[in-house]
């Protein structure tokens, strides 16, 4: 469907407020989104994501700051000179056209042509085809939120807003429009800026992923960096599971060293993101391994020794909780690769990982921050064991 | 369709509505002067001027003992006190009939109004129509059905008399004839209100009420009726304030012993010419309808307390109740019904009688004299003539002007938005004897040298587009805040400017509130008399001709053209009915065509194959 590959320029939010009496809704955000980028908006409800998405297709007057497409200050242009299209989070389909017309609206605005011949392509691209003379109230949530796609795509503009466009769609549809989605951005290179509350949307889907928090972007890259190297609890959090270990700083040539409810642990320099004493180690669920009382651990790796306490089997892997000699819970994932010698529920393990897996995290952030909105889709929370085991034991010495 | 009345609800009810303008489609604040001054002068010129003048002139002391005499400005506060202690019996008499009326139309009309609401599934739209058809067979002549209806030795009064349960063994020239006059004439305005109020309630939260352990009678009390105070308040003040000010039911259906303040009103102005005294009268039935209205809100908000509700046990018992319960509110819907269309059924079957004597109020024998010759008295077609013209007139001007205020309320902000919308309630809440008379003694003063402003069709029609505009000005401001301000946002986004968004987008889904709007103003300026009566001269509406008429006995002509007008509204709204569902058939067929000729091809239309398809497809 696309015939030219689209210049476009980068869009700038340089600075970006909006107040809503005291309420900053957006805080003092700057960013760049590189021109035919996916990226991708990832925070908890009411962080500010389609506040941002409407001052940028000009829905919204920014109570300070600019927006620009390249050089091109769109700050305060009408919402219809704007080469931008939005897919609205609640579709917000025209009730008194069918179909057709919806998805024909912006095309007729402009006077193009073939107008028919358009619809019809991007309706069958969405699979609503037969029912172009429908009115959208006779439609199924999926199928008006695939027309709300549909009307805003085939405008074809530099940058694209998808406000959760796929939220009401079953998990099937869901992944078929996500390369849907992912397939047409890559072929006609607009910049699609994707709102969205589920993280493994974002990791696929993105180039880049914006976390956002409270109206401000926490943290910003690409999302495998993002993963394996978050800057704050609330990106570690927000974005998969973390085991967190807070502790001192005891040495640094290199390697951090970190002293933490009396064991050492180290990790490299360059995955520690502050310069604080105090700092918080950090290390995903699936980096862990256990061993077996007996067995070696390969020299070099963190250890800690602990008591399995819980182990459920979930196909892929087995998810274990290992409780440490302090009261925490760590989460662990081992894939299951047929070995008939998994560690049993009260065994003493040895739970260990490579140094260069681990992250650093500035001491004083929030070990919850970010985790009650994950909960929904994980369903376990291990920070918040932390902290629990950490309260009574302030004083466990080395 | 959209109902006329459905609107005025939610704000004469006073519930502030935060009508933020849409951003990004009005960000300019300014005065939308060209939209407003129109209207509003007009309201100003003909419904301020007037009031202002008749406060003045309440304050009048006659020169001499002789009315005929004249009035002189002497700021005389006392006709206030005068005119309370002349007339305070008809003043209690007239809010305790309009107080009954407005209750008993409450009980008719929630029901009713729930059953359209919640359970009518597809003849919703049908039974929507009913309620508002009635509107269009003249009030009047609807009102000496009832005559008929409640005549001594009807079946009516026969039955009750049967039962022994008729205290003074009539019901015509009884209070009780004039509350069911008044009820029923205005119950219209009672459940449309609801209506509206009620159809926003989400079924589901009736559901989740349920799905949350509360009892049928509980979800009610907690959920529904609190939901539906808006209307409620709405529906009980347009049931009120015309009711508290009418004349018409008690002339025709009461006695003179049953005089209520409307009646004074207009004998002291146009028999007695006690202008001061009369005037007096009208500002103290405005300031105590007013005061009524304040306390009504607070009244009504008092919620229902469910706890004295029975609790409902799950048993087969249980489904036997809700069948009956189900079942009991149907057919209550239907009484209510019936007792809207029992005049209605009676002024159609009189078209086909040939009266005894002049007066057609006993049936006689079958004939269609009536219809073959309706011009025979060629007054009554010149009448209706002038009211179709007039209504015409009134219902355009209105309706332009009054739209134009709606968008300049929803759309702006400005200084002096809530003097607008105060200008615009006020009219709704002044009965109709007072501003009849007030703008009446405004065109007595309007001459120039010998040059008198002439009482006719001009001033008739300047009478209506003054009363008209207020409703045409709620009933489109309730469907344009309705309206979902991310569609005209979306229309902006793909490309449509203001004026592109405002042609395919907001006109569109404003104008069946726009056409509900001009229904009603149709409806209430052919129908009215109170307000002609005092600006006609000697013009003659279709109204006025009844009226006259009555005396020597309405000829069933009369009839014949009630019916014509009933079925004439009835029609039109039936057929656009059907038009819109078959559209809306043929789409389904056709879609279930389609779906049928993709699976003979072997492909699923629903299936995700032909995205697939496209995803593999090299580009
Ligand atoms: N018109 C408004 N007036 C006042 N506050 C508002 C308004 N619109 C949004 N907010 C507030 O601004 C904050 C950000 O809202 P926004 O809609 O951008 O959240 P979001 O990140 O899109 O959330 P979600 O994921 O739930 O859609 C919220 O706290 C919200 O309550
Ligand atoms: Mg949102």
């Amino acid at each position: 469907m696309a015939d030219a590959f689209k210049q476009v320029d980068d869009l700038h939010l340089v600075r970006l407020t909006k107040r809503y009496g005291e309420h900053a809704a957006v805080d003092d955000l700057t960013l760049t989104i590189p021109a035919g980028s996916f990226f991708a908006l990832l925070g908890p409800s009411g962080c500010g994501k389609t506040t941002t998405l409407r001052m940028v297709a000009g829905l919204e007057v920014p109570s300070e700051g600019m927006i620009r497409i390249g050089e091109q200050d769109i700050t305060h242009l009408r919402p219809f000179k704007r080469p931008v299209n939005t897919v609205f989070q609640s579709y917000a389909l025209f009730p008194h056209m069918d179909i057709f017309e919806n998805v024909a609206f912006g095309l007729r605005r402009r006077g193009e042509k073939n107008v028919e011949l358009r619809v019809n392509e991007m309706l069958d691209l969405v699979e609503l085809g037969p029912m172009a003379r429908r009115r959208p109230a006779q439609l199924s949530g999926g199928q008006q939120q695939r027309v709300a796609v549909a009307r805003a795509l085939i405008n074809r503009p530099d940058v694209l807003l998808l406000d959760e466009p796929l939220g009401a769609l079953d998990l099937k549809l869901r992944r078929q429009m996500q390369i849907e989605l992912k397939r047409i951005q890559t072929e006609v290179g607009i910049t699609f800026v994707h709102v969205t509350h589920d993280q493994e949307e974002a990791m696929t889907m993105a180039d880049t992923i914006a976390v956002m928090n409270q109206g401000r972007i926490e943290q910003l890259g690409a999302p495998q960096d993002i993963y394996d190297t978050p800057h704050t609890a609330f990106a570690a959090n927000f974005l998969g599971q973390s085991n967190m270990l807070p502790g001192e700083v005891v040495g640094r040539d290199g390697i951090v060293t970190v002293r933490a409810f009396g064991q050492v642990v180290r990790l490299p320099q360059e995955k520690v993101s502050t310069d604080a004493d105090r700092i918080i180690v950090g290390v995903r669920p699936e980096k862990l391994h256990l061993h077996r009382e007996g067995t070696e651990v390969p020299a070099g790796r963190n250890t800690l020794d602990g008591v399995v306490t819980d182990a459920s089997f979930v196909g892929v892997s087995t998810q274990y909780l290992v409780a440490t000699s302090w009261g925490q819970e760590l989460i662990a994932f081992e894939q299951n690769m047929g070995s008939a010698t998994r560690p049993a529920v009260g065994e003493r393990v040895v739970v260990s990982w490579e140094p260069g897996h681990s992250f650093g995290l500035d001491g004083g952030d929030d070990l919850n921050a970010g985790i009650e909105e994950d909960l929904r889709e994980v369903g376990h929370y291990t920070a918040s064991d932390a902290q629990a085991g950490l309260a009574p034991t302030p004083a466990v010495g080395g | 369709m959209q109902i006329p009345a459905s609107s005025p609800a939610i704000e004469i009810a006073g519930v502030p509505r935060p009508a933020e303008p849409a951003p990004g489609l009005s960000k300019r604040r300014g005065t939308p002067y060209w939209l407003l001054i129109p209207g509003m002068l007009w309201l100003t010129v003909f419904f301020v001027v007037p009031l202002v003048s008749l406060f003045a002139t309440s304050l009048q002391a006659p020169v001499s003992d002789n009315p005929d005499d004249g009035f002189y400005f002497a700021w005389d506060f006392a006709n206030y006190p005068e005119a309370l202690s002349r007339y305070g019996e008809q003043f209690i008499r007239s809010f305790i009939f309009a107080g009954s009326a407005t209750i008993l139309a409450l009980v008719i009309a929630y029901p009713l109004a729930y059953f359209i609401a919640f359970k009518a599934g597809r003849w919703k739209a049908l039974l929507l129509v009913l309620v508002v058809a009635p509107f269009f067979a003249s009030f009047l002549i609807r009102t000496y059905a009832w005559q008929t209806i409640l005549a001594d030795e009807g079946f009516v009064v026969n039955t009750l008399n049967a039962l022994n349960l008729l205290p003074e063994d009539r019901i015509l020239s009884t209070p009780i004839a004039v509350v069911t006059g008044l009820t029923y004439n205005f119950l219209p305005f009672m459940i449309l209100p609801l209506y509206a109020a009620l159809d926003k309630i989400d079924p589901r939260l009736v559901e989740a009420g349920a799905d949350l352990y509360a009892a049928p009678f509980t979800t009610f009390g907690k959920v529904v009726w609190p939901l539906s105070l808006p209307g409620v308040v709405a529906g009980t003040l347009l049931t009120f304030i015309p009711a508290a000010g009418d004349y018409i039911n008690v002339r025709l259906l009461g006695s003179t012993n049953d005089r209520m303040i409307g009646s004074v009103i207009d004998s002291q102005f146009i028999i007695v010419r006690d202008y001061p005294i009369a005037s007096a009268l009208s500002f103290l039935l405005m300031a105590s309808i007013m005061a009524a209205s304040q306390a009504g809100p607070r009244l009504a908000s008092t919620t229902i307390d469910p706890s004295a509700a029975p609790p409902v046990r799950e048993s087969g018992l249980q489904r036997a109740l809700r069948w009956i319960r189900e079942h009991t509110l149907a057919v209550y819907a239907g009484l209510a019904l019936v007792y809207m269309f029992l005049p209605v059924a009676i002024v159609i079957i009189f078209s086909f009688n040939r009266p005894a004597g002049r007066q057609n109020t006993s049936w006689n024998e079958f004939s269609l004299q009536a219809w073959t010759n309706i011009c025979r008295d060629p007054t009554i077609c010149r009448a209706v003539g002038t009211s179709v013209s007039i209504a015409l007139l009134a219902t355009i001007v209105g309706t332009i002007l009054g739209t134009m205020i709606a968008f300049a309320l929803v759309r702006h902000r400005f200084a002096g938005r809530s003097t607008t919308n105060l200008l615009i309630f006020l009219p709704m809440a002044t009965p109709e004897v007072v501003l009849g008379s007030s703008l009446l003694a405004l065109f007595l003063n309007m001459y120039w040298g010998t040059w008198q402003m002439p009482l006719g069709f001009w001033t008739i029609l300047i009478a209506h587009i003054m009363f008209v505009i207020s409703f045409v000005v709620v009933t489109v401001k309730a469907r344009l805040s309705g309206l979902d301000p991310r569609l005209e946002q979306a229309a902006m986004d793909l490309y449509a400017d203001e004026r592109a968004t405002f042609r395919h987008v907001t006109l569109p889904l404003v104008a069946p509130g726009i056409a509900g709007a001009a229904l009603l103003a149709f409806s209430l300026s052919f129908d009215d008399f109170i307000i002609t009566n005092f600006n006609s001269g000697s013009t003659v509406t279709f109204p006025m001709y009844i009226w006259g008429a009555a005396q020597r006995g309405i000829p069933p002509q009369v009839n014949v053209i009630a019916t014509i007008m009933f079925l004439g509204a009835l029609g039109i709204v039936l057929l656009a009915q059907v038009l819109g569902a078959r559209r809306r058939r043929a789409s389904a067929r056709a879609d279930a065509r389609f779906r049928a000729a993709a699976g003979a091809a072997g492909t699923s239309a629903a299936g995700p194959s032909a995205l697939e398809e496209i995803a593999r497809r090299p580009s």
